[in-house]
This record gives C-alpha cells, structure tokens and sequence, in this order.
C-alpha cells in the first residue's frame, strides 16, 4: 500500500514553488516589509522593556515577562503569516489584514509603551474583527458583522482623539517624556489629583468595556455562522473561530483583569494561553488560505489542462497530479451503458472500496459518466474532491460528446457521398435508357418514316409524300433534342472516354474558345468524374452568360489523391460563389464528396474557380 | 454495292436495311452484335461494314473494336461507316488511329436522310473519308493551342469543315458554288496558314487537318 502523504507532499510542494517563482517578480514591495517588522518589532521591544518596569508594582514580575516576549512573537507571526498570504493570494484581502493587524499590534505596543499613553491602542483588535468576518468570502456576510465593525472604529477613532486631546491638554506634562526616568503611565496609575484625570478615566473603561462587547460580539457572529454551516464550510470556518474567540477572551481578560482583582497566576496562565493562541492563529489562517488556494489552483490547472485538445487522453495523468494520487485510475461509463471502462478501454468492475481504495462516482445530467479510484485519504479534502471530480465528469461527458458528434460527423459525410454516387449511378442509368430505349425508339421511327417516304410515289401522292417527309425530319429534330437532354443527364462521354475527353467536349462545345490541360488518370471514381464534369460545364456555362470572357482555360490534375479544378477566364469578374445557385449546389456536391468549391474573381480581372475533390482509388 | 449492318436494335437494323434496299443497295447480311458483325465481314466480303458503335458484346466501343478487327485483316477491302448516337472527337480520333482511309463516322439521326446515308457509303466504299458536320463542328471549335483557325477566313473556315468532313475538291467546289479552282487557291492558303504539308489524297488530307485540330 502507498503512503498516501509523501507523493501528495512532494506535489503540493512542486506547485507552491512554482507559483511562488511565478509571482515572485511582482512581490517585490511586499518583501520589503520584511524587514521593516523585524526592525518595528525590536524598536518596539526597547521602548517596551524598560515601560513595563514601571508596571512591576501593579501586574507583578512575570506577567511582565510573558507580555513582553510574547508581544514581539504575536507581532511577528501575524505579520509573517500575512505576508506569506499576501504573496500567494493577492487577489485576497486576507492576507493584506492580517499584516496590518501584525504592524497594528506593535503600534498599539507602542503607543502603550510611549507618551501618548496608549492613543494608538486597539487598531489590532480593528483589523482582526475584520478579517476574521470577512473569511472566507473576503465580504461581511451579516449585518451585525457592519455594526460591530463600525462600532469598534469609532470607538477607537473616539479613543484615539481623546488621548491625543488629552494629552494636548497638558495633563501629561507632569512628566517630560525625554527623561528616560519618566515612564509613560498605564491609564489607571494616572493621579486623580490632575484636572481631567476622572473624565479621562471614564473615557477609558467605556472604551474598554465597548471593546470587550464588541470582540464578545464578533465571537457570537462567528459562531453563528459556524452553526449555520455543515461539512467543508463548517471546517473552513475553524481558525477564523478560534481567532475571535482568542481575541475576546484577550480583551475579555484585560477588562476583567483591571476591573476586578483577579487572582494572578491564573491571569498570568490566561493571558499566556491567549498570547499563544494570537501568535499561532494567523499561521492557520494562512495554511488554510494556501490550502483552499491550493486546491483550487488544481483544480484550475486540471480544467485548462481538460480545455487543450491535444491533452485529452491525458485525463488520468491530468487528475492524478492535480489530486496528488498516483494510485488513482478513472473509469469512464461504456457508451452501450452497461459496464466501466478503465483507461485502455477494457471492461472492468468498479472495485470494492478498501482500506486503499475509495470511489467516487462521476454524474452527469444524463446519468453515470465514471468514476474516481482514489486513495480514501482524498475524503479528507471534499472540496478538493468534489471540485476535480466535477471537472473529470465534465471532461469525460464531453470527451463522450465529442466523440458522438464526430461520428455522426462522419456518418453523415459518409451519407452524403453516399447520395451523390447515387444520383451520379441514377443519372447514369438514365443516360442509358434514355439511349437504348427513347432514343433507339425515335431513330427507328425516323428511319421508318423515311422507309415510306420512300415507297410512296410522290408524283401520285405528293401530299402524303410532303407528310412523310416532314414527320422524318421532326422526328429527326426530336433525336437531337433528346440527345441533348440525355448529354445534360449524363455525358455519355465521360463513361465512355474518361474525364478528359468529356473536358475536351464541353470546351468544343462552348461558345468561346476555351483550352484544356488535363492530365488526368483514366479511372476515376464515377462520382468525382461526373461532379468534376458538371463544375466545368456550370463554370463555362456562366463564364459565356456573365463573364464578357474572350477565353477560358480549364486544368485538371490530381495531386496527392484529389483532383484539382480550375477554370480561368479573362472576364469582368466579380463573380460570387453565393449568387449563382448552380455553382451553390455544386459546391454542395463537392463538399459532400469531402471536396471544396471557391471563387476568386476581382472586378476586371477574370474569375478562377477552384475546385478540390478528393479521388483516392 | 454489297453492305453488312450490325446494330443491335431491331428496328434501327431493320429500318436501315428497307432503307438502303430501296435506295437499291443490296443488304447481304444483318449483325445483332459485334463477334456476329465480324465473323459475316470476314464471310462475306461486303464493299462497307455499317457499324452502331455501341454493341454487344464490348459494349460503349465495340464498334470501334470490329471496325479496327475488319481494317486490320490482311488484303481487307471492306470499308466501314460507323453510326452513333453520341458525337465523340475521342473516339472518332481512335477510329482513325489506323488512317482515314475508307472510314466513315455518321450521327445516327442522319439516317433518316437516306441520300446522305446513301452517299456516305458510295464515298466510303470508294476509300474517302466521312466525318459528321457535328463531329467536325466541335473539332473545329476544340482548339487548344491560340486559336489559328481564327486567323481564317470566313470562306477558308468553310473549306476547312468540308475538308475535314472528307470531301474532295470537286465537292467542296460544288458545295460552295465555287470553281475548282478557287477551292484549290483556298486550300492552299489554309495549308500555309496552318503550316501543314500540302497533302495529295483527300483522306490523308483529312487526317492533316483533323490532326491539326486534335492536336494538343
């Protein structure tokens, strides 16, 4: 048994570089902030560690610690799992969010750690709300969602003018932040004694406690939709669960923790497990970005490989990648519809599903089109599953089609030609009868006729002589006449001379000189022969009706199995191959025999008309 | 004049036959098929072979097959006149693949005019050749070089068709009302104008000129 993970790895790898390598040239800028976080990061951390030393009193040593080293991962994480979004799906806002949130996150370290006393705090709390109800769809799909993201904003809008206000006010002053010795106090260490302080402390709980409400809420949206959905939806939703439910309790635990007095080792386990959650939260939002991008970037790959012609037979080898399964095989529904197909096209019966092997049957609107034989670790990936499985019935439904059509493509051509050497063989036979009855009939009338004018004495009988005499040439006349109808019918040439010699005729009979060059075999299939015949006859036909021609020249050849026609003349042009109906149909027969018929024809300068038949014999 | 008929339709053999016996030619024997057409020319010895081209038991060209069977027999002296329903140049050309010596090619509807059937006989047996004024129409318009004959005139055009058809001089003469002489003049400039050696017999003239019209 194959070990399903490896090879799928291996692929899943193969393709991340090769996308990676595909974007690269245009991530540039993106890179560049790599290095700005590393660098915010550490500034951040200096200005943090000797800030939190003045806390020691309120929060205790060790709090201090997890804060401190866990602010500089968190900020790292996020910014690292936001690029890496970013760089691979910047078609998506996630990715964009979550690096804002990381450079979020150290500006609110900042401005906590720096004079302006926390004005810039809570930006992170902004952007992961967002991101998280944005996910996956990159829309906020409820209306609480708007509300509690415009709530959060403006409050953090209000907060942010408010301390800077206050600040500006001057009540800060008391401290002159130049003097590494004045440390930048936590809201709550602020002196009730300087004027304001009370309204600024109010300002500050509401600010929290509307904070808290408003992460609270984003949680309970989330859930929401996460009781909503089922199946792949409901695991997608995962992280971007987890990630509110961190992002509450963090800020549910700040509140409680300043509110109330809770017991500190307990806060201190709390506020590391929320730390831990908030570092390692974006790394699973982003592998499950890559994830879904992956499998729909196979899928994708699958369909425009399935789209090339030329490809179609390599539907396993096409499925097999994008799925990462080299053990999988397709079995595609006999056209009789009683049994599976494997991919050499022999019956076989769709297999047990195993420890090794699970099924999935492909469907189309008309019924079963095959199946997947693939490995069950596949079942982990329903999406990914169901989306190539659609892509394979749909290919396999139209390489069925496709097929259908060109049979009856080829049916139908074979009707066609079928037809013509019918009415070619018709016309044939028509021709004879026409000679060997009618014809034969009205020659012996004649000559009859002409036997009793002979007999009668004219001098006797000159009236029944006169008779006699012009009921011969009548019937005479009528033998030209018909002989001309049964040429139309079928040239008796052509059955008995060939091609050439009936060519050779037509121009004698033409009423402009026209030259023939036909090198031509004797046999050629009767119907070729006869449509060849009856095109030169139309084009020399118009050519003496329409053209204003002084000559024509007609060449016959066969060249690589098809007869090649063409009729010149030195005429006004300007014919079209479309107006006149005779050469219309004819350019049907020809195509019915596989052939062509065209027109080149310019005002004043002759027509050509070119005709192609195919003549293998 | 003692003739043979093959023609495979009973009444156009029998019709033929009442013709020429009227006309006072004796009719010695009657061909429903090529073989029996060539077994009685060889029996019988007739001045002229009448011969339907279409025949059993060849079929399109049997005619042509006993005709070059009759003209190929050593010390032959029967002529023959081929009767067609369809005017062909092609297989008039392979008719006179072995000369045009004796060899007559007539539409079958001209049957019925019994003089010209008549004369065509008489012509034939006498070793002239006769061609059909259809078949000779469409030679003389099947011109696959520049048009020469275009560089004729009108009168010379004329004697050009009568030459083809097999007519002698004195013929032609009589036809276009013309003296002897002027026809010869005519045939003269013909000659030169197709740039054809001036030819003694009536029949290797037909053959020069058909060959110059045939030629591709």
């Amino acid at each position: 048994m194959l070990n399903p993970s490896t090879p799928r790895a291996g692929a899943w790898l193969g393709l991340r570089w090769q996308r990676a390598a595909a974007r690269a040239s245009g991530a540039w800028p993106q890179l560049l902030l790599v290095p700005a976080a590393i660098y915010i990061g550490l500034l951040v951390e200096r200005e943090l560690v000797p800030a939190t030393t003045g806390g020691i009193d309120q929060f205790g040593y060790q709090t201090l610690q997890v804060w401190v080293l866990g602010n500089a991962v968190v900020g790292w994480s996020t910014v690292a799992a936001g690029l890496i979004a970013w760089f691979r799906r910047p078609d998506e806002p996630g990715g964009r969010i979550l690096t804002a949130a990381g450079f979020a996150w150290f500006l609110g370290a900042a401005s906590w750690a720096s004079s302006d006393g926390g004005a810039f705090q809570g930006y992170y709390i902004l952007l992961v709300s967002a991101l998280v109800l944005t996910y996956p769809s990159g829309r906020i799909g409820s209306r609480a969602g708007r509300v509690i993201l415009a709530v959060i904003a403006l409050t953090l809008a209000v907060s942010t003018i408010g301390h800077l206000a206050v600040q500006q006010s001057g009540f800060a002053a008391s401290c002159d932040p130049s003097d590494p010795t004045c440390l930048p106090a936590p809201v709550t260490a602020l002196s009730e004694e300087i004027p304001g302080a009370n309204l600024y402390n109010l300002m500050d709980s509401v600010f929290r406690l509307v904070l808290g409400l408003a992460t609270a809420g984003v949680l309970a949206v989330m859930l929401r939709s996460f009781g909503a959905s089922s199946g792949p939806n409901r695991r997608v939703l995962v992280p971007a669960v987890a990630m509110a439910a961190a992002l509450a309790a963090a800020v549910v635990l700040a509140v409680v923790r300043r509110s109330t007095g809770l017991d500190e080792s307990l806060a201190d386990t709390l506020l590391a497990a929320v730390i831990i959650a908030l570092a390692l939260l974006p790394q699973a939002f982003t592998w499950d970005l890559l994830r879904g991008r992956l499998a729909r970037g196979a899928v994708a790959d699958l369909v425009v490989r399935l789209a090339e012609p030329a490809k179609h037979d390599d539907l396993g080898v096409a499925l097999r990648r994008a799925l990462g399964d080299p053990s999988l095989a397709v079995l595609t529904w006999s056209p009789d519809g009683r049994t599976y197909l494997d991919e050499a096209g022999h019956p076989v019966e769709l297999p047990r599903e195993d420890v090794a092997h699970a099924v999935t049957r492909l469907t189309s609107d008309v019924g079963p089109v095959g199946a997947l034989v693939h490995d069950p670790a596949l079942r982990a990936r329903p999406d990914l599953l169901g989306s190539v499985s659609a892509a394979a019935a749909m290919a396999i439904d139209n390489r069925r089609l496709a097929a259908e059509v060109q049979a009856r493509l080829e049916d139908l051509q074979a009707s066609r030609a079928r037809i013509v050497a019918a009415g070619v063989e018709e016309r044939q036979r028509l021709e004879r009868d026409l000679h060997d009855g009618a014809q034969q009939q009205l020659v012996a009338l004649a000559i009859a006729l002409r036997v009793a004018r002979g007999r009668v004495d004219a001098a006797a009988q000159p009236e029944l002589a006169r008779s006699l005499g012009d009921a011969s040439e009548r019937a005479a006349a009528a033998i030209v006449e018909l002989r001309e109808l049964a040429r139309g019918i079928h040239p008796p040439a052509l059955s008995e001379a060939g091609l050439s010699a009936a060519l050779d005729s037509l121009a004698a009979r033409a009423p402009i000189p026209v030259t023939v060059e036909a090198s031509l075999p004797k046999e050629l299939p009767p119907a070729v022969a006869t449509t060849a015949y009856f095109i030169v006859a139309e084009a020399l036909t118009n050519v003496s009706k329409h053209a204003e021609a002084d000559r024509a020249h007609v060449h016959a050849e066969v060249v690589a199995g098809r007869l090649r026609l063409t009729i010149d003349d030195d005429g006004r042009g300007g014919a079209d191959l479309s107006r006149g109906s005779g050469l219309r149909g004819l350019a049907d027969r020809a195509a019915a025999l596989g052939g062509s018929l065209s027109v080149t024809s310019r005002q004043g300068h002759g027509t050509r008309l070119l005709a192609e038949i195919p003549c293998a014999s | 004049m003692r003739v043979v008929i093959a023609e495979d339709a009973v009444l156009i053999r029998e019709g033929v036959a009442r013709l020429l016996v009227d006309a006072g030619i004796e009719v010695v024997g009657l061909a429903g098929d090529g073989v029996t057409a060539e077994r009685l020319v060889g029996e019988l010895g007739p001045d002229v072979a009448v011969l339907d081209i279409r025949m059993p038991p060849g079929g399109a060209t049997e005619g042509v097959r006993v005709a070059q069977a009759i003209r190929g027999r050593p010390g032959n002296h029967t002529a023959v006149l081929m009767l067609s329903q369809t005017s062909d140049a092609g297989t008039v050309m392979q008719l006179l693949a072995d000369g045009a010596e004796g060899v007559g090619y007539l539409m079958k509807d001209r049957v019925a005019d019994v003089d010209a059937l008549v004369d065509a006989l008489h012509r034939v047996a006498r070793g002239e050749s006769v061609l059909d004024p259809v078949v000779v129409g469409e030679l003389m318009r099947a011109r696959r070089e520049p048009p020469v004959v275009a560089q004729l005139t009108l009168r010379e055009r004329d004697v050009l068709s009568l030459m083809a058809e097999g007519r002698s001089n004195r013929a032609i003469g009589e036809r276009l009302a013309v003296t002897d002489k002027t026809v010869e003049a005519h045939v003269a400039s013909i000659f030169s104008k197709l740039g054809l050696e001036p030819a003694v017999d009536d029949h290797r003239r037909v053959l020069a000129v058909l060959a110059h019209l045939q030629a591709r």
